[in-house]
């Protein structure tokens, strides 16, 4: 991970005093990336904005406990995702969650075109799968996360997540695919 | 190969949103606000609810005798208010029994709703105090440990489902 800028060093020292305007700078170096993490797991703006700013107000309060072993955007993050982790189950109270077979063979991943691909579009690929599957890869293509980190996150086995990352990206790669050859078809 | 999908992902960027125009005045505004005790690990606010809640129920049937209560309607009715707290608190454990992360909402809100109908329950006591026997309150608080019983039936099986979603599923069918 790497190290903090010294002006944000600098932010979090005077954020530890409760410096009011500290803290607002902070914010803006900050909020649109959280922004965006949370947004991308709660698919929703309002959402995302409640729980991107609540989870700067609870850094701010527990900034005695940030040592700097980790960057702090990556820190912030971390609060950011379980927040809205927490929310999205709130939100998901009653939802039954479906069980997908996905049919075994094996996807060619040299027949999808990966410079062709525009990234919102992706983007919107993935988070159009279930829910499940979408969480896992949000979290290890986007965020960064690796297996053993993902599974401390969703408290699932290593095992689980290596199984469900993997039928997850399967399914991507299968939309990614059709998709494409859509587009393709159109093209002629 | 299977690193294709890593580098499309790790070479380009995802962060396409924004948030609505304001907000840096709407978190101004969250920053002044007097902090909210509402962070004070609500699960040892939730296991001292549940505390209080059996609690609740052994002084309610206890202590309350200088009101008067259900119980002292008449003996049968005494039969009937200590089945259902009895029963009440037996489930109340089953429920606790229960409790980890994924049920922890579900929990909370059941308990929130028992609250509820603890506080309506109090009103009928009350009422029943000044109107002497009347069989409108009686039945009102019998359908009121009724309906306790039934949150709590809901959300065990609920629960269940939660534990052992399949099994549930597979009843079904047969």
């Amino acid at each position: 991970m790497e190290t903090n800028q010294p002006h944000i060093t600098n932010l979090i020292e005077r954020c530890k005093k409760f410096d009011k305007n500290a803290q607002l700078l902070l914010y803006k170096a900050y909020y649109s990336a959280m922004y965006n993490t949370a947004h991308r797991i709660l698919k929703d703006s309002f959402e995302a904005e409640d729980i991107m700013q609540e989870a700067f107000l609870t850094a701010f309060t527990k900034l005695a406990s940030y040592k700097g072993e980790v960057a702090f955007g990556a820190w912030l993050k971390r609060i950011v995702i379980n927040k809205s982790l927490t929310q999205l189950k709130k939100n998901n109270r009653y939802e039954e969650v479906k069980m997908e077979v996905i049919p075994n063979d094996t996807i060619d991943d040299e027949a999808i075109d990966y410079k062709d691909l525009n990234p919102k579009k992706v983007l919107n690929t993935l988070q159009n799968l279930k829910e499940n599957y979408r969480v896992v890869l949000t979290l290890n293509l986007i965020e960064g996360y690796d297996y053993e980190e993902i599974a401390q996150i969703l408290k699932y086995t290593n095992e689980n997540v290596r199984t469900t990352i993997s039928r997850a990206k399967k399914k991507l790669k299968q939309v990614l695919l059709a998709e494409n050859t859509q587009i393709q078809a159109y093209g002629k | 190969m299977e690193n294709k999908l890593e580098d499309f992902f790790s070479e380009n960027k995802f962060d396409f949103q924004e948030p609505k125009s304001g907000h840096l005045e709407r978190f101004e505004g969250k920053l002044n606000q007097p902090k909210k005790n509402s962070k004070t690990s609500w699960k040892w606010l939730s296991a001292a609810a549940s505390v209080v809640l059996v609690l609740g129920f052994w002084l309610g049937s206890n202590h309350q005798k200088k009101q008067m209560d259900l119980a002292d309607v008449s003996p049968k009715m005494e039969e009937v208010q200590n089945y259902f707290v009895s029963t009440i608190h037996q489930e109340l454990k089953n429920l606790e029994k229960n409790r980890n992360l994924e049920t922890e909402i579900i929990i909370e809100e059941a308990l929130e709703r028992l609250e509820e109908l603890e506080d309506n329950y109090k009103t009928f006591v009350k009422e029943l105090n000044i109107e002497g026997n009347s069989r409108q309150i009686i039945s009102e608080m019998i359908q009121n440990y009724q309906q306790r019983l039934e949150i709590l039936e809901n959300v065990l099986i609920q629960l269940e489902q939660i534990k052992n979603p399949n099994l549930i599923k597979d009843e079904i069918y047969l």
